[in-house]
């Protein structure tokens, strides 16, 4: 039953992510009025190429707000360290497995 | 008839023949391994109409009685792992004939005897074989992985083998353990011989048991050497590490819960969730802050396997969970081992896997283009692919568990989705031209077919949750003593 229940939800949401793809299909095939005009602010004139952004400088923020300092620090490259991250995982193991065993 | 069996010996057998073919052209060394993994993959697919009538397929080396002996045994779950090993490998030894140019008859021989370790390692019934084999499979993957003999390599095979080596190490403490306490290596004997025992040696033994497949699975904090070591080795052997050797690591931890220990506590299943919802966050923040496609590639792996854990963890409660467990690790395999031969792809043709360097990739290749779009699509779990229908299982049985897992389960899907638009966008869409020439058949062919089973299994999900339906059925292990200890 339950499996039946998914399959329902999956199909529903096929559906409805197809009907939201065509609709946006449909309105992207409109074509559009274009006019060209030089790029201007600040009281200068900007060349294009000035405003390119690298695409991966869109993350950076992204990024940034996810460098947990703890997790960055734990990755030290230095295979001590992932030595005695594997012994305190051992030993954390066993303690849990004991006292739930 | 246990045919995949013979796929054992068909790769070992490889792998030896292969440096003495290489005496005769170095050409032909390629075409034994790609032959050799094609009839393997062959042998694996013969023996499906022996387990969907008899479900579990069994035999004693040299006409021993189990428990004395060697016992090799197949069921469901050890058939899928079988399938996922033998067609990654005939794949990743397709796309290496233009992709590996140097020291041809140690790849390819290493190859076959990293395959053959895997294959052991699952058919075997008994404790100590399984060590042996996974001994094995662990060498060669040490040796892959300085392929390019740089200092990169040299570091992430050093990194690798001293943690395998200590992984292995207490395996083998966790196996002294069981014998001592037992007598017998067998699994199906000690499935029958561990619940009339009260010792604290038992959870001794399982964490250490433990700790030696969850370094293989890179769960967390034993995750560690798979991005070192990842990013140093050639990318179709990236995408076995990834996908085979983690599904054997899984397939191994889920044997001793399921069928050794037969682990019945909800408590020890909720520690198994909470380890996965740890790994596939951590798994997924270090890979968004990766500037190296390898590197991202393997924390991506590591996060996806973490979805794995969490919805087995969560499979005592709510059986739907064991399926998308399987479901999942069935889809992980196939979208990784996509993502890794696209950047195998990427790595041949701009000599580089920084992807401050790279660019360009959407105008010299489309079909590579699409490919790589369905991978990282289908790891973040977008409708119409793979990975959303097993994922979407993941939630539904974590969400009637523990809601708080569903909604980490959802974030780290969100990020997945976040470090491949990355990549993608830097890869693809930045305007940088390429030099080189087309992309080789032997390269395209995989990948075509792989990004196909991503939108089938997308399209079809039934048929993913069918499988793996009559995959858990061979999660309970009476029939597996039974079919074992009394023929």
């Amino acid at each position: 039953m339950d499996q039946v229940l998914i399959m329902q939800n999956i199909i529903v949401v096929f559906l409805v992510f197809l009907a939201v793809f065509l609709l946006i299909y449909a309105i992207g095939k409109k074509p559009v009025k274009r006019r060209e005009q030089k790029i201007y602010a600040c009281g200068e004139d900007i060349p294009p190429e000035h405003l390119n952004v690298p695409q991966d400088s869109f993350y950076r923020v992204f990024v940034r707000t996810l460098r947990i300092g703890w997790l960055k620090r734990m990755h030290t490259g230095n295979l001590s360290d992932y030595l005695a991250w594997i012994v305190l995982g051992l030993v954390f193991l066993i303690i849990i497995l004991s006292i739930l065993w | 008839m246990l045919y995949s069996f013979y796929a054992i010996p068909l790769l070992l057998g490889a792998a030896f023949i292969i440096p003495i073919v290489s005496f005769k052209g170095i050409r032909y060394v390629s075409w034994v391994a790609i032959v050799g993994t094609f009839l393997a993959l062959l042998l694996a697919s013969l023996t499906i109409p022996g387990i969907m009538t008899d479900r579990i397929l069994t035999f004693q080396m040299e006409d021993w009685i189990a428990p004395f002996g060697i016992t090799v045994v197949v069921d469901s779950l050890s058939l899928l792992i079988i399938m996922i090993v033998t067609s990654i490998g005939f794949l990743a030894a397709m796309f290496s004939y233009r992709f590996i140019k140097d020291k041809r008859t140690k790849y390819y021989s290493l190859l076959c005897l990293f395959l053959a370790g895997m294959l052991g390692a699952v058919h075997t019934g008994d404790m100590f074989n399984l060590f042996v084999f996974f001994e094995i499979f662990s060498l060669s993957a040490y040796a892959l992985t300085s392929y390019y003999r740089n200092a990169n390599a040299i570091e992430g095979s050093i990194k690798y083998l001293i943690q395998g080596s200590l992984a292995t190490s207490l395996i083998l403490f966790g196996v002294a353990f069981l014998y001592g306490l037992t007598g017998t290596l067998n699994m199906a004997d000690l499935a029958l011989k561990i619940p009339e025992i009260s010792s604290f040696v038992l959870p001794l033994s399982l964490g250490l048991l433990l700790t030696g497949f969850g370094l293989k699975v890179a769960m967390f904090p034993f995750h560690a050497w798979k991005a070192d070591a990842i990013s140093a080795t050639p990318a179709p052997i990236g995408a076995l590490f990834a996908t085979a050797a983690t599904s054997v690591g899984i397939y191994t931890m889920l044997r001793m819960f399921l069928t050794v220990f037969s682990i019945t506590s909800v408590m020890v299943y909720t520690l198994i969730a909470l380890i996965g919802v740890v790994t596939m966050i951590v798994g997924a923040v270090m890979a968004l802050q990766q500037r190296d496609l390898l590197r991202l590639l393997a924390y991506s792996s590591i996060s996806q396997a973490g979805f794995v854990l969490l919805a087995f963890g969560v499979g005592i409660s709510n059986s739907l969970g064991y399926t998308a467990a399987v479901f999942h690790l069935f889809n992980i395999v196939v979208l990784e081992a996509l993502l890794f031969f696209c950047a195998g792809v990427i790595i041949h043709h701009a000599g580089t896997s920084d992807m401050g360097k790279l660019g360009g990739f959407a105008r010299f290749s489309p079909v590579l283009n699409y490919a790589f779009l369905i991978g990282i699509l289908a790891n973040a779990g977008v409708p119409l692919l793979n990975g959303f229908s097993s994922k979407w299982l993941i939630y539904i049985a974590t969400l009637q568990t523990n809601p708080i897992f569903m909604v980490l389960a959802v974030l780290a899907s969100v990020l997945a989705l976040f470090y491949g638009l990355k990549a993608y966008s830097v890869i693809f869409l930045k305007n940088t031209k390429i030099k080189t020439k087309g992309i080789s058949h032997y390269m395209l062919i995989p990948i075509v077919i792989l990004a196909g089973v991503c939108i089938f299994f997308g399209l079809l999900p039934w048929a993913g949750i069918r499988i793996s339906n009559i995959v858990v059925e061979s999660f309970t292990n009476v029939p597996y003593i039974m079919k074992v200890l009394l023929w």
